[in-house]
């Protein structure tokens, strides 16, 4: 039962970031949609890396090869973290001077640039 | 529900069953079966001598992942400075006018006291959660993420005159140049000294103790710095924005 | 015993995350978003990850939503004044 759960949420909050973005109508609203679907990518990343009844990959207390889990994917996602919301930020300051040279904040009423 | 909504419904309805259907191949849950982890698992300990295998692998074992990931995060915090710049206005502290039609709330004595006191609270944290990382969970990007609240903090309690003065952005920029240009530095002495990039070179001390792990306490310190800079650059350009801008020189 | 407050803590994010979503207005998505930090934060500990749980709890209550309202501000204010 938890295995069939652990798989479909992360893939669940992945789809509903990217229906989000598809169909968003403020700029703002697009990019915490995008962190949303970010952060899927997080929980499906450190469920690969978990074991039954491990225990974290800290070994202060406990001996070196009790059950633990993948310390890989922790370090990996613990730097993507904190660099994705710095992206984010930066998909802001995009969307604030979109807005002060366009005068709109809404995707749709955006057009390419011509000529 | 427009035409849009209708296909991006459909689309990502079919996205998320060829998801799960590609989910379902993977290893059962709860049943790693990856050699990789496991051996960090067991050997890190012993050749780094540090219990934190998080940090061995981010610093040490995958080094160079790390030091690519700080300079997305330098690149991205540059790219904001250049896209909120407006280099021809400067900004005056006063903010800006409100829109309701109600008049300015103003700060309160309370709103002032408990940001102040949260700096403290959050400074000792941050520093506290950055230092050592190769001992407790913990490390330069979160303890620096938690630390760069102080910045925050200044802002909504002593509004933005106090920010600038407690943060010029100068002296972030230094920061965090030292912080990121040291990273890479390190590498190449490192380099230098033993024929690898970001090998650990220094002496590695006793499990525990806190002058241990050769150089990833070191390389730790210069990621907290350059993160810590790099966020209060970021705070200071977005609090920049609630300001009122004023023209320098007319007819520009 | 684990196995359930995972469970619990999985839907619990996906339920925000689709509320995340589904506010379609940014100055009320803020609260369901950080509220999805926290979440989310949670999930993480639960896996048995301290460190992602840290970062996620640093970054999802300080640095973005900061920036999020810094530019709600900007673009509130312009929109007014015209």
């Amino acid at each position: 039962m938890i295995g069939l759960l652990a798989f479909v949420v992360p893939a669940w909050i992945f789809v509903i970031g990217l229906y989000g973005m598809a169909t968003s109508r403020h700029l703002v609203h697009l990019v915490m949609c995008l962190s949303v679907a970010q952060s899927a990518t997080y929980v499906l990343i450190l469920e690969v890396g978990y074991r039954l009844g491990a225990t974290a990959p800290v070994f202060s207390d406990v001996l070196s090869t009790v059950r633990a889990t993948d310390p890989v994917v922790q370090a990996l996602s613990l730097t993507d973290i904190v660099v994705g919301a710095t992206v984010s930020a930066l998909l802001l300051a995009f969307a604030l001077r979109i807005y002060k040279t366009c005068g709109t904040v809404d995707p749709e009423e955006l057009r390419p640039m011509r000529g | 529900m427009n035409a849009r909504a209708v296909l991006g419904a459909v689309a990502c309805a079919l996205l998320l069953g060829m998801l799960v259907w590609g989910f379902a191949g993977l290893p059962p849950y709860g049943h790693y079966p990856g050699p990789y982890g496991t051996l960090i698992n067991t050997v890190a300990s012993h050749e780094r001598q540090l219990p934190n295998a998080i940090s061995a692998v981010n610093f040490d074992y995958r080094g160079a992942d790390t030091l690519g990931e700080e300079f997305i995060l330098f690149a991205a915090v540059a790219g904001i400075t250049m896209v909120l710049r407006n280099d021809r206005k400067r900004t005056t502290p006063e903010p800006l006018p409100p829109t309701r039609g109600r008049p300015p709330a103003g700060r309160t004595e309370a709103v002032r006291l408990f940001s102040v006191a949260g700096v403290g609270v959050t400074i000792a944290f941050g520093v506290y959660l950055g230092i050592h990382p190769h001992l407790t969970p913990g490390g330069g990007f979160q303890g620096a993420a938690i630390l760069a609240g102080f910045a925050a903090l200044t802002f909504v309690g002593l509004g933005y005159d106090a920010f600038q003065r407690i943060a010029p952005q100068t002296r972030n920029e230094v920061f965090e140049a030292i912080g990121a240009g040291t990273y890479a530095v390190i590498g190449l002495a490192t380099l230098a000294i033993s024929g690898a990039f970001l090998t650990n070179v220094l002496p590695l001390g006793g499990n525990g103790q806190f002058f241990s792990a050769g150089t990833i306490p070191l390389i730790n310190a210069f990621v907290a710095l350059e993160v810590l800079a790099g966020f209060t650059l970021l705070f200071l350009e977005f609090a920049r924005e609630t300001r009122v801008e004023k023209e320098e020189e007319a007819g520009e | 015993m684990m196995s359930v407050l995972q469970a619990i803590a999985l839907v619990l994010a996906a339920v925000l995350a689709t509320m995340v979503v589904f506010t379609r207005d940014p100055k009320r998505q803020i609260m369901p978003y950080m509220l999805y930090g926290v979440v989310l934060s949670i999930v993480f500990a639960l896996l048995q990850a301290p460190d992602v749980a840290l970062s996620e709890m640093a970054v999802g209550s300080v640095a973005v939503p900061f920036a999020i309202l810094a530019t709600l501000v900007r673009i509130d204010h312009g929109r007014r004044a015209k």
